[in-house]
């Protein structure tokens, strides 16, 4: 490879990429970072403030709460998504009758509009009319707020985006799980290593790529829960299910506080990068 | 690999499980999309009493849909293959070619940071921009498109991409390839799966994609099919029936359109001439 | 193997075919734009193109064109009184003028408005949320509307002070007019009412008498009142709450800075709100409810009475007929302030971007609009849709059919019954109201007490 790493040839196609990234990504996130230090309606001139913005957030009763839903989600989601799509993806990827037609059914909740998305989820998770409580019902099991009350709506949500991505990651995975070349699994299999051995010491350590982007994706792919929220709660009742994009959106967009929103989403990104560097250490040191 | 039948069985049921986990949303959808408006808000549970396709007469009658299709298409085209050429090159880069490791971790976590970033808050400044540079019309969303894409290919990319074995790109050099023969005869179809699950995991994110096309196009000539159920909810009435027709007449393209791409994934290496 | 040759090499054409296809076409829409952007943008057209009855025409040469942005995606569908005077205008000033809409969803509307001032694209007419109004005007976007009113008396004539006076600012700018007249409180069911056994409100009925109304409305099993929480902005009928307890005599002061939305008039108002929440009044759900769901569920019979405005009318004929009725809401003995309150008010407003000025043909051709928008023709358009006018205009018949709306107009031909001079919502800026409609919210439902509420207002007025 050495021949051809060519100093003309390494920038000229790196330089389409990082020209476009930089002017459309990271061009317009420094200028929200600038908005974040001034109070600005989006009409007109903003005023520059300082870090004010910033010394109002740590105050902000409603950040705190939407800071706390993102945690619980991003927990929940982390668990369910890296193990529970794992194993269902090995599961397809078995020959088994039917697998690609079920792949394909399994990635549908990915493409359903947002909006059909909560409604209909609200027809499940409704504390009134639900499907959910009438069942727990029938069965003689007492009902919950699964949204639209204080203690349990961060959860709905971070199911609903579980079932949400199960297809996305499901693909990622198999992706994967086609690179590992069938004669080492054979090989395996005729020393007799059982499932179980043959998923800990030989899939998972070659799969170890995927899952670290795996990882990534959910991360930063629950820093921008978005529509979910919209579309099921709207973030109330009161804020309490807001999470830190649709707080960051409300405030912008429908209080008109853009320069305390991009504040806010400033922050939102921050939190997130930590959050991923946090894993990408404790990935690399384990490596090690 | 081999495995009893009892075993294949318990695992088709759970295969089985796992999809009507998956697909039941979605399929009562569909049967929601054959009731009156009032009906879904009401009796959201009860099977339709009768197939009624008015839902689907009224966003036929209410939105231009060769139109939209084609504005969605057009846009979709341009940027995957905008996208696909910039980024694969560039992945290639940081993936196979040596040169400082300093620079190129740099380079590679600066082009990670988009990942993090939630698409709304570029809105403004992105609008702002593409005025500035004399962008119009549909082809605005174009460029935010390809930039949006850029963190996760290069995830995937590269990611991809280094776990090819090196041997091959040296067997290629010493059989006369250039760079572009390594890269357009040997590496591209070595790398079907990923770019097949590029393709599907973007052209989906166009398709749906609605912030910037709600903030980018002003002519209905414009529009793309994301904007279809907007039409159907006003500041003081809202029509579920029209909605969610409306977005099964988006959803079906993309179904099959991923049942033709996922195959690509599945069929991936196994036939490859490379085994590690 | 084959396959796979096959298909990489129709991937490889594909990329840099469309490669060039994307330079090519994007250098073409360039050019187009420059020349486009002096046209007027006469290629815009907003109609939902390709609907066969859509019977908005495209420019013919000599017309001046101008553009109307407006709240809602499908105007035709969701603003049917506006599309009517706009093609009724277009008929009459055929070959002169012509109006085309700029339609977009209300959020992406709003955000638009903003972006278009930013980079001077401003449509010459747009609906402005009426937070957003007054920072337009401030920033020199809008045309002060007095020139017009003092040039075209009609119009003026026809226009109450108190539907101009709303979008005026101290030192006398009309940087807006009414888009319509907003009419709201409590429709009701009156033969759910009767099955239940509950007599009709009246004008006198006290919240006290409202309360045992609700207690046996639940012991029918019918939801009191249909409300949702999750669009936030709907709270009309309670708006009227808040002026039973002098609201508009003391917002002035309470903007200022000289008194809190924290006294003591309006704990006891949020008081009543909270009590109707323990007593049931809404439904269970309420949390997760929009109001669509709650005026389907009104509609339906499950409720007996919903807090919404006039805008309704039309629908509640269709799907209740003369079993609508319409009420201003409890009134309250605790307060001092005066009960015989209506809210008939101004909606949010229409502007005028001010790049108009600049040219004379575009200046005549939206002066020609505005006066047709307030005039008889386009009122008596608006009564047949069944919404309110802005306008003044006494003699227009209502059909007998329509009994929502002649449910509506004999509340507010009451004698003596005063409205507030805006909705009381309106006067605050976007902060500050969404905290209101928050607020009032949160104690219906229980989730604040009635000071935590007004203190987060409060605050929220300090930040912004």
């Amino acid at each position: 490879m050495y021949w051809l790493s060519k100093k003309r040839n390494i920038i000229g196609m790196l330089i389409p990429t990082l020209v476009i990234y930089t002017i459309f990504i990271i061009l317009p996130i420094g200028m929200a970072v600038f908005y974040s230090f001034t109070k600005y309606s989006g009409i007109g001139k903003p005023d520059f403030i300082g870090a004010a913005n910033y010394i109002r957030l740590f105050k902000d009763h409603i950040f705190w709460v939407s800071f706390k839903n993102t945690i619980i989600i991003l927990a929940v989601d982390f668990a369910l998504l890296m193990v529970a799509a794992f194993f269902a993806a090995i599961l397809l990827n078995n020959r088994l009758i039917g697998a690609n037609f079920c792949k394909a059914l399994i990635f549908s909740p990915a493409i359903i509009a947002p909006i059909i998305v909560g409604i209909i989820w609200v027809y499940i998770l409704d504390p009134k009319i639900g499907i959910l409580n009438a069942v727990l019902k029938s069965i003689g099991l007492p009902s919950h707020l699964w949204i639209g009350g204080p203690v349990l709506s961060p959860y709905s949500i971070a199911f609903i985006y579980f079932w949400q991505q199960l297809g996305y990651i499901i693909t990622i995975y198999i992706a994967g799980l086609k690179m590992i070349p069938t004669d080492v699994i054979e090989a395996s299999t005729i020393d007799g290593a059982s499932d179980w051995q043959r998923i800990r010491y030989i899939i998972f350590p070659m799969m170890k790529p995927q899952i670290s982007t795996v990882a990534i994706l959910v991360i930063t792919g629950v820093f921008k829960i978005f529509e979910i929220v919209q579309q099921t709660t709207n973030g109330g009742p009161n804020h309490m299910s807001e999470t830190l994009v649709t707080y960051s959106y409300s405030t912008t967009f429908s209080r008109s506080e853009y320069g305390y929103g991009m504040c806010l989403a400033t922050i939102t990104f921050v939190v997130s990068l930590i959050i991923v560097a946090i894993y990408s250490r404790a990935v690399r040191s384990k490596e090690d | 690999m081999v495995q009893s039948g009892k075993k294949r069985s318990v695992m088709t049921l759970l295969m089985i499980v796992i999809t009507i986990f998956a697909v039941f949303p979605f399929a009562w959808m569909i049967m929601l999309s054959f009731k009156g408006n009032n009906d879904i808000m009401l009796h959201p549970l009860s099977f339709p009493k009768s197939l009624d396709f008015s839902n689907y007469k009224n966003a036929l009658s209410t939105l231009n849909y060769p139109q939209l299709y084609g504005n969605t298409f057009l846009i979709c085209i341009i940027s995957m293959a905008i996208e696909l050429v910039v980024t694969f090159m560039s992945s290639f880069v940081l993936a196979r070619m040596t040169f400082n490791r300093k620079i190129k971790s740099l380079v590679y976590g600066y082009l990670i940071l988009g990942l993090s970033i939630s698409p709304f808050i570029l809105l403004f400044p992105v609008y702002r921009i593409s005025v500035l540079l004399h962008i119009s019309g549909k082809l605005r969303l174009v460029f935010p498109y390809v930039a949006t894409s850029i963190s996760f290919n290069t995830l995937l990319f590269t990611g991809y991409l280094k776990k090819l074995p090196a041997e091959i790109d040296e067997a290629a050099i010493i059989d006369g390839c250039n760079l572009f023969d390594l890269i357009t005869k040997v590496i591209i179809p070595m790398s079907k799966p990923v770019i097949a699950t590029i393709v599907i995991f973007n052209v989906l994110y166009i398709w749906n994609e609605y912030p910037f096309a709600s903030v980018m196009l002003r002519d209905v000539t414009d529009y793309t099919l994301s904007m279809g159920a907007s039409f159907f909810k006003g500041k003081y009435s809202v029509d579920y029936g029209g909605i969610i027709a409306s977005s099964i007449m988006m959803i079906v393209p993309e179904l099959i359109f991923y049942g033709i791409f996922q195959r690509n994934i599945v069929e991936g290496m196994t036939a490859g001439a490379v085994k590690g | 193997m084959k396959r796979k040759k096959v298909m990489t090499t129709l991937l490889g054409v594909l990329t840099i075919a469309s490669l060039f296809a994307g330079c090519g076409s994007q250098a073409g829409s360039n050019s187009a734009s420059s020349s486009g952007a002096a046209a007027t943008g006469a290629d815009e057209t907003a109609t939902v193109s390709g609907s066969s009855e859509s019977s908005m025409e495209a420019p013919k040469d000599g017309e001046t064109v101008i553009k109307f942005g407006i709240h809602v995606a499908d105007p035709k569908a969701q603003e049917a009184v506006t599309w009517n005077i706009v093609n009724a205008f277009n008929k009459k000033y055929d070959g002169k003028y012509q109006v085309e809409f700029e339609a977009a969803e209300k959020s992406a509307h709003d955000q638009n408005m903003k972006l278009e001032a930013s980079d001077g694209t401003l449509p010459e007419i747009f609906w402005c949320d009426s937070a957003q109004a007054v920072d337009f005007s401030d920033a020199g976007y809008l045309l002060d509307l007095s020139d017009f009113l003092s040039s075209n008396k009609d119009t003026d004539a026809a226009l109450d002070d108190s539907m101009k006076q709303a979008f005026q600012t101290d030192d006398g700018v009309q940087y807006g007019l009414p888009y319509q007249a907003n009419v709201e409180g409590f429709f009701y069911n009156k033969k759910v009412l009767k099955d239940a056994g509950v007599a009709e409100p009246t004008e006198g009925t006290t919240f006290t008498e409202f309360l045992d109304m609700c207690k046996k409305l639940n012991d029918a099993k019918i939801t009191p009142i249909a409300q949702g929480s999750t669009d936030n902005y709907a709270i009309w009928a309670f708006l009227m709450f808040l002026d039973r307890y002098g609201y508009s005599e003391n917002i002035d002061k309470i903007l200022n800075g000289k008194e809190k939305f924290n006294n003591k008039d309006m704990v006891a108002c949020f008081d009543k709100m909270s009590e109707l929440g323990k007593a049931k009044a809404f439904p269970e759900n309420m949390s997760t409810l929009s109001y669509f769901d709650a005026k389907a569920s009104f509609e339906a019979g499950q409720a007996a009475f919903i807090d919404t405005g006039a805008w309704d009318a039309a629908e509640f004929d269709e799907k209740l007929g003369d079993n609508i009725g319409f009420w201003w809401g409890p009134t309250f003995d605790d307060s001092k302030y005066s009960q015989t309150c209506a809210m008939k008010v101004p909606s949010a407003p229409l502007c005028v971007s001010a790049a108009v000025s600049k040219d004379k043909s575009v200046q005549d051709a939206v002066y020609a609009f505005l006066n047709y928008y307030y005039s008889k023709d386009a009122a008596a358009i608006s009564y047949q849709g069944s919404v309110f006018p802005a306008t003044n205009y006494k003699d227009i018949q209502i059909s007998d059919t329509q009994y929502a709306l002649k449910a509506v107009n004999a509340a507010i031909s009451t004698e003596g019954w005063t409205s507030p001079k805006a909705q009381p919502d309106q006067v605050l800026n976007a902060a500050t109201q969404t905290q209101l409609y928050d607020s009032m919210l949160g104690v219906m439902m229980g989730n604040y007490s009635s000071k935590d509420a007004l203190q987060m207002i409060d605050d929220s007025l300090a930040n912004s």
